[in-house]
């Protein structure tokens, strides 16, 4: 339990680093989430490039964008099942803190900032939004995260997800080719 | 009487033959029984990558990742799998070498080739 809470603890400074990329956070705001918190970032993270690809299928008409953001809407509902299922494992039932609160606020800014665009203009905000988006989330459990993880089911998940991020930012590439001729 | 026996005799080694030919048809074909082949879909790649395989012979792709996937033929859409959920996995019997990829990620490519 000891190993799961350092981890947790590690979780939320990777939660942290995400957050920092999406939202400026000030240098001393480095709060210590308990586990319910971790879980929530887990899921908010998540949820948060759900709603992205929500906007986008309202609003585009490119085919790429839209399979796109269907995968994207499949993909991130599967890892919230598995990271809620863990987190149902570890007695965790997940709760709003500040770095979901922070998360949350600079998804809204992002939110506002792609309702603003039509067209080609919001294809091209959207998928360069999702290319950073997903590179962070990469950086972040690939330098930090699983080097330091013991515990062998969350390092397991972490391996099951990073490749599907990979792909996604692969993908993302692509049609961000497209999109940008 | 003896022409009856030669008649006979002849009878019997068309009879023979025949079989031999049965014989050496059903040997031939059974060289020829299609074969099945499990691509498993994994850490999103497709394993192996890229299958040798004999014309008729059947594919199963079998997706053991979290999320769902595809098969879909590369060049024409010529033919595809639908959503592949976790845990399922779709066949086919394939005539045609053909790249394909995953039209729900499609940076995930594979290869058949009928030799
Ligand atoms: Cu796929």
């Amino acid at each position: 339990m000891e190993n799961t809470r350092n981890l947790l603890i590690k979780l939320s400074r990777v939660a942290l680093i995400i957050s920092l990329v999406t939202v400026t956070v000030s240098a001393q705001d480095n709060p210590k989430l308990t586990d319910p918190e971790v879980a929530s970032v887990a899921v908010v993270a998540n949820q948060i490039d759900i709603s992205y690809a929500e906007i986008a299928k309202k609003k585009s008409k490119n085919e790429d964008i839209l399979q796109f953001a269907t995968t994207m809407i499949n993909d991130h509902n599967e890892v919230i099942a598995q990271a809620v299922a863990l987190a149902k494992k570890l007695g965790v039932t997940p709760a709003d803190n500040a770095v979901s609160k922070s998360l949350l606020a600079g998804a809204e800014k992002t939110k506002k900032m792609l309702k603003s665009k039509r067209g080609k203009a919001f294809d091209r905000a959207y998928i360069d939004n999702e290319v950073t988006y997903h590179k962070a989330v990469i950086e972040a459990i690939e330098s930090l995260l699983i080097p330091e993880t013991d515990n062998a089911e969350l390092k397991s998940l972490l391996n099951a997800v990073l490749p599907a991020l990979k792909t996604h930012l692969g993908h993302a590439e692509t049609v961000q080719k497209k999109v940008s001729k | 009487m003896s022409r009856i026996y030669t008649q006979k005799g002849l009878g019997l080694f068309v009879l023979g033959l025949f079989f031999a030919c049965v014989i050496a048809t059903s040997c031939d074909s059974s060289q020829k029984i299609p074969k099945v082949h499990i691509v498993e879909i994994r850490g999103m790649k497709f394993v192996p990558e890229e299958l040798h395989l004999s014309k008729g012979d059947t594919v199963i792709w079998v997706n053991k990742d979290l999320v769902m996937h595809d098969v879909t033929e590369e060049s024409k859409k010529a033919w595809a799998s639908g959503i592949i959920a976790s845990k399922s996995s779709w066949k086919r019997a394939i005539t045609n070498s053909s790249d394909y990829y995953c039209n729900l990620h499609v940076v995930m490519k594979g290869k058949l080739v009928v030799d």
